[in-house]
């Protein structure tokens, strides 16, 4: 990465988040990840351009994204699977009337990313992922929950994609922050340029959340796209520099990631580079119907969550390793 | 005409015809059917005459029922004189009216505005009680079809033991705070119910309980009525109120049986049964009239009652109180006013008044102070220097009803030492002869020891409810007032030891007290049952806040008081907990915040300094103000001081908003009902509709003041109630009852309805109409009357698109603002019968589910039929970011709201998320809110697959307890539509 960073987008701003720290967090996702992970539980922050998210299940159709579409994307459609799911059910207990209304056809190749269909759809079913956001618009978003971070010990937490691809701004993000007096935490999959990370990030980061997801670069390369000799070189000049600061996470994919080699391999290598704490993280199914939204083939696929005792399994194994 | 609708007709008056006669055939002939129409008069029977006329509503089937001098006549054609003229939405409702099979519940086709009325309204009831004994006839014979359909444990089944149970073992600790002199722990989070085994198998008995219908008070009631005369006295002299009421009341306390319960730590009972239904014939008691052959076996909350009991309420209360109830009063006296009218369309408005005023808080801590003979002798004093005639009556009456208390406390002595000379156990004689002296001296003299305290406060809440309807009659600041008395027995308790024994005795007493409060229940006819399914007594309590000198009185008695809800988990008392920012602990807010997510549901929680700053800008004095108990669900009441009836009336401010759609006429109803205010097509702008709505609520405030106001006047003459004047501060001095304003400060409080919804509508037209031009008013408003049918698309973007209130979008909140400025503005307006104000508030008990089932679609997407938030929380779909709603909420102006506010919270724990990581957040959240403004929140704790599993599993769930909307009720007593209105609130993780 270098030169002027595009200008980044966000996918989300969650509000009231219980799970991306202490407290009460707000959490910012944005849009833009170097690795391809086959599990990819926020599959619509993968691309860095803003791309239409259709949600069918959602669909009434009504036609209103047909009449808005003004590049031939999405057209009156005749595929009878989509008229059957949009049918069987929506959120909100609406039903389609009984009339031979067709969900559209959408051909993604031919979308503009204009998202004058989602001004006219009316049940929230096409969705923008990806916005735009100026720096203090954003920080004025966020501090709107500063009295909640006061009360509850909770802040702000960056996550994505990958936040410190846009590290300019994330960096500056971080800084405003700081100032504030708010607890910031970045989530990373540690794939990014150290030096401007180092000058531009982790000074203004209470905590940084650093995924390890294999200790062998083959299955990193092979599961995430991606090697991992720049993450694991990033992780170890951190642990040198401000090891406080960072807490090593591990993604528990079943078959994949979730295996005791793995596991071991992985709080081993963290205990040679001085960590005493890391965390497990369960795997969460529930991104499947997100990755359809946005045309992502799925080339994995585990459904449900894990059972308490495969968890328990995967602590023990890894903390046996963290430990020596 | 209709060809098809002619033959239909002919065909109904066919068959009404030959149905009627052969009613009345039948009641001629079978004497135990003619039997149950009459009436006990001078110690004989006398036939009960009733004349009723059926219409529909094009006048097509006229239908006449008389039942005179013991003989039914009926059949087509009109009767003379009718005492009750019922018209019917058309002949097919007629036809289910009277059908033999299954015959509609009257009220119930009275609450869907299928039948509409002139006439008395008990006339009604007691037509419902024939036409069920018809329907019953064939099952008398047989024994145990008529009875109860289940044993008394059959309303028990399994306590609750999942994962909340679970988490009480994981309860937090807290080091000593400064608030307590002798806690050093003050979350006792070392005791659990098991520590407490008679407290637990008072409880096992309350679950395992169904109520029973109570005849002792109306009985009484009406003996000495009879005896003394009503309206004048047998000489021919008109009976003044006051001392007619003292009479009465004097009379029940001197004849009520007295009680001791086995394992109870007080003496005295509400009733004679357990847990007793109390009926007061004088107020609306008579609407049970219909079910009193059967409520045994109704669905919800079925009552148990004796053949016996029915003949005594049938024959002998219930005619004496045909035409002397509050209700009939007015109509009679102020010859059938259209407000009273517009209330009996139930879709409107409902007004609390013509059941009960209650609604208030007694002195306790000067009956605890100087009981009750100081203050009768302050009465014979103030009789000597009574200003008129009335004063001294009124003074008269204080000391016939304070007599009456004490003879009822000597008399509960008297039962107890009997019981003690029969005790085998040594201990158990022991503490009946101590009860005995207790009641020899309290409430009649000041209390000395935290039992003596209690015990007085108890006798006193009996009596005050001999006297007042239990409904929302409250206990007050109990944590405040007893704290003396627990200090008095700690001065003696010099060891650690003693002061652990001190601990639980008063974990005993207080749980006795919550336990004892719930020994009666207050009368729900079935179709009440829709209305405010589930609900108590509705018997606040107050814990916390601040002292007159705006100190923290959080105390020692706070943590016992909490202690005992978090172990009990009883819907009543209705704990409500008042925490000061700045004055109280934020220890003690997380531990309120931890009872919640024990109990679920409970305590509700206000921040006091919203509260006062509301009841300041109403006018109260500073000082006066922080003394301020929740009522009845929410409301604020000034103890001792203030008669402020806080829920008079609940308002339904959708009504409104569908009189606006249609030029003053309500779709339910039918009618014109309000000022023409101009079609849809008709609003250039959406100030212009907005207008029209302003004008429709106006007129429906207006109505419904009206009618409390003259609601009020039946009560100074049927009802006046001595004992509670004598116990608020002002009366005795003014010489006068406190529903003649003879409090200091006098107010009237309503509750409005569905009021998110009305703003989320007026929003979206707004939006959509005028800003968006998507869809034409005409367009919108008939899509509405289609209930959405065909207009999917628009339904959509009315709920996904359209900002609503608690979205945080820009003006979402002021339009919220200014619906309740208005309402506030208008009520304030108002004078009441008693020379005070009235206060709105934004709370709704569980009517936002039975006014949400009488109202149409909305332009906000709601459908036809569903369930409106609960108080002023918003719309689930308004935002999926709780903190958006908090923020909503907490920026509305509580000087608009003096009558307080209910925001109903679902909090969710996470899966595998630990107990004080949860109330952790809880309590960031509510002092948040509070930081913010916010004036009361209230939790559900409970995870939606619960409810759920608990609708699906009622036997597993009995005491499964849930907050609706100022209110706790039991989650599997209450019908299927409040069920799917709590699964559907938003839930939070």
């Amino acid at each position: 990465m270098s030169g002027r960073e595009t200008r980044p987008l966000v996918v989300d701003v969650r509000h009231n988040s219980l799970d991306d720290g202490p407290g009460v967090r707000t959490a910012v996702f944005f849009k833009g990840c170097p690795l391809r992970c086959v599990w990819c539980h926020n599959p619509e922050a993968i691309s860095p351009k803003a791309e239409l998210a259709w949600f069918q299940k959602k669909c009434l159709a009504c036609g209103a994204c047909v009449k808005a579409c003004r590049h031939g994307a999405t057209q009156a459609g005749c595929r009878p699977e989509a008229v059957g799911r949009s049918r069987s059910s929506s959120d909100s207990g609406i039903r389609p009337p009984a009339s031979s209304l067709q969900s559209p056809a959408f051909f993604r190749d031919r979308c503009q990313a204009c998202f004058a269909c989602v001004d006219g759809c009316p049940s929230g079913a096409r969705r923008r992922a990806g916005r735009p956001v100026e720096l203090d618009a954003l920080v004025a978003e966020i501090l709107k929950d500063e009295p909640f971070y006061r009360n509850s010990g909770g802040g702000v937490t960056l996550s994505g994609g990958e936040p410190m691809m846009f590290v300019d701004f994330s960096g500056g993000l971080l800084k405003a922050l700081k100032e504030q007096g708010v607890h910031t935490i970045v989530e990373t999959c540690g794939l990014f340029n150290l030096e401007k990370f180092v000058n531009l990030a982790l000074p203004y980061a209470n905590a940084v959340y650093f995924d390890m997801k294999f200790f062998a670069p083959e299955l990193h390369a092979r599961h995430t796209g991606v090697g991992n000799e720049v993450i694991l070189k990033n992780l170890a000049a951190l642990a040198a520099a401000a090891r406080e600061k960072i807490l090593p996470r591990v993604p528990l994919i079943p078959g994949l990631t979730a295996t005791p080699e793995n596991l071991r391999a992985i709080g081993a290598h963290l205990r040679s580079l001085g960590f005493t704490e890391a965390k497990l993280l369960p795997y969460n199914p529930l991104w499947p119907e997100k990755a359809a939204a946005v045309g992502r083939r799925e080339s994995f696929r585990h459904d449900g969550f894990m059972k308490r005792e495969e968890v328990e399994e995967c602590e023990r194994v890894f903390a046996a390793a963290l430990k020596g | 005409m209709d060809l098809r609708q002619a033959f239909e007709d002919k065909a109904s008056s066919v068959y009404l015809a030959g149905l009627l006669k052969g009613m009345a055939f039948v009641f001629n002939h079978d004497k135990e059917l003619s039997k149950s129409f009459f009436r006990r008069e001078n110690g004989g029977r006398v036939p009960f005459d009733a004349r009723y006329q059926f219409n529909t509503r094009d006048g097509s089937v006229p239908v006449y029922l008389a039942i005179e001098g013991g003989k039914m006549r009926g059949g087509i054609g009109s009767t003379k004189n009718p005492h009750l003229t019922a018209t019917l939405k058309d002949t097919a409702t007629l036809r289910h009216f009277f059908s033999p099979v299954r015959p509609a519940d009257p009220l119930n086709l009275l609450l869907g505005n299928e039948l509409a009325f002139t006439g008395n309204l008990v006339y009604l009831a007691r037509l419902g009680h024939l036409t069920a004994t018809f329907r019953d006839r064939k099952w008398r014979e047989k024994p145990g079809v008529n009875g109860e359909t289940g044993t008394a444990a059959g309303r028990g089944g399994t306590m609750l033991g999942s994962s909340r149970a679970e988490r009480k073992v994981a309860r937090l600790a807290c080091r000593k705070t400064p608030e307590c002199r002798v806690l050093e722990e003050p979350f006792l989070s070392r005791f659990s119910l098991a520590d407490f085994p008679r407290l637990s198998e008072m409880r096992a008995e309350f679950f395992g309980a169904r109520g029973e219908i109570c005849t002792e008070r109306p009985r009484l009631v009406t003996e000495y009525c009879r005896e003394h005369g009503f309206e004048t006295a047998p000489d021919g002299t008109p009976n003044d109120p006051y001392l007619r009421q003292a009479g009465t009341l004097a009379h029940v306390m001197a004849n009520k049986e007295p009680i001791v319960r086995d394992r109870a730590y007080l003496a005295g009972t509400t009733t004679a049964k357990f847990p007793g239904v109390v009926i007061y014939p004088e107020l609306s008691g008579t609407t049970i009239w219909a079910e009193l052959s059967n409520a045994n076996r109704r669905r919800l909350n079925p009552y148990r009652i004796s053949p016996a009991d029915a003949d005594v309420l049938n024959e002998e209360v219930f005619p004496y109180w045909t035409d002397r109830n509050v209700r009939e009063w007015v109509r009679a006296r102020f010859n059938a006013p259209r407000c009273q009218a517009l209330d009996e369309r139930w879709v409107l408005y409902f007004m609390w008044k013509v059941a009960a005023v209650s609604h208030t808080i007694p002195d306790y801590p000067q009956v605890l102070r100087r009981g009750l003979a100081a203050i009768r002798q302050d009465a014979a004093e103030r009789e000597k220097t009574a200003r008129d005639q009335k004063a001294k009556n009124f003074c008269r009456a204080v000391q016939l009803v304070l007599d009456g208390v004490i003879a009822y406390a000597r008399r509960l002595a008297g039962r107890a030492e009997e019981m003690a000379r029969a005790a085998a156990d040594p201990a158990r004689r022991d503490e009946l002869l101590e009860l005995a002296r207790i009641c020899r001296k309290v409430p009649e003299g000041p209390a000395q020891s935290l039992h003596e305290a209690i015990q007085s406060v108890w006798i006193c809440a009996i009596a005050l409810h001999m006297e007042n309807m239990n409904a929302g009659f409250s206990i007050g600041r109990l944590d405040v007032w007893l704290q003396p008395y627990f200090l008095m027995d700690a001065a003696k308790a010099k060891t650690p030891e003693a002061r652990e024994a001190l601990t639980c005795r008063a974990i005993e007493f207080v749980g006795s007290f919550f336990l004892q409060c719930n020994d009666h229940l207050p009368l729900v006819p079935d179709v009440a049952n829709r209305l405010f399914g589930g609900s108590s007594s509705d018997m606040a309590l107050t814990v916390g806040g601040v002292d007159a000198q705006g100190r923290s009185a959080v105390c020692d008695m706070t943590y016992v008081v909490l202690k005992v809800a978090e172990m009990l988990t009883l819907r009543d008392p209705n704990l409500n907990a008042r925490f000061h920012p700045g004055q109280n602990s934020i220890e003690y807010l997380r531990r309120l915040c931890e009872v919640n997510a024990i109990t679920g549901a409970t305590p509700s929680i206000h921040n006091d300094e919203a509260v006062l700053k509301s009841l300041v800008a109403h006018g109260y004095a500073l000082e006066d103000a922080r003394d301020w108990g929740a009522t009845g669900c929410v409301e604020a009441t000034l103890c001792g001081r203030h008669y402020g009836h806080t829920n008079c009336m609940m308002l339904n401010t959708v009504a409104a908003l569908e009189m606006a759609l249609h030029d003053g006429v309500h779709p339910l109803i039918g009618e014109q009902i309000g000022p023409r205010t101009g079609t849809v097509d008709g609003f250039a702008a959406f100030d212009d509709f907005f207008a029209a709505y302003k004008e429709q609520l106006g007129f429906l405030i207006d109505q419904s003041i009206e009618y409390n106001n003259l609601l009020g006047r039946a009560h100074q003459y049927v009802h006046p109630t001595p004992l509670v004047s004598s116990l608020i501060n002002g009366c005795l001095e003014k010489g006068r009852d406190a529903i003649d304003g003879g409090a200091r400060y006098n107010s009237s409080g309503a509750a409005l309805v569905s009021v998110a919804d009305v703003v989320d509508s007026l929003l979206a037209v707004k939006q959509v109409v005028y800003d968006e031009k998507a869809v034409a008013f005409a367009d919108l408003k008939a899509a509405l009357d289609r209930d959405f049918a065909g207009d999917e698309a628009l339904q959509a973007r009315l709920v996904h698109k359209a900002a609503k209130f608690g979205s945080g979008a820009p003006g979402t909140v002021e339009m919220a603002q200014e619906v309740i400025d208005f309402i506030h503005a208008r009520y304030k307006s108002h004078e009441n019968y008693r020379g005070g104000r009235y206060t709105s508030g934004f709370w709704s008990m569980s009517n936002h589910v039975a006014f949400g089932t009488l109202s149409g679609a909305l332009p906000s997407g709601r459908k036809k039929g569903k369930a409106f938030t609960p108080g002023i929380t918003p719309e689930a779909s308004a935002s999926d970011n709780l903190l958006d709603n908090i923020r909503a909420v907490a920026a509305l102006d509580p000087e608009k709201m003096p009558n307080n506010i209910a925001f109903n919270v679902k909090l969710s724990p996470a899966p595998g998320e630990p107990h004080d990581k949860f109330v952790e957040h809880a309590t960031a959240y509510t002092k948040t809110y509070f930081e913010l403004g916010g004036m009361q929140i209230q939790f559900n704790m409970v995870t939606t697959e619960m409810l759920k599993d608990a609708m699906e599993h009622p036997e597993s769930y009995r005491n499964l307890m849930v907050r609706i909307s100022g209110y706790n009720a039991y989650f599997v007593e209450l019908n299927r539509e409040m069920q799917i209105e709590l699964i559907e609130r938003a839930e939070y993780k």
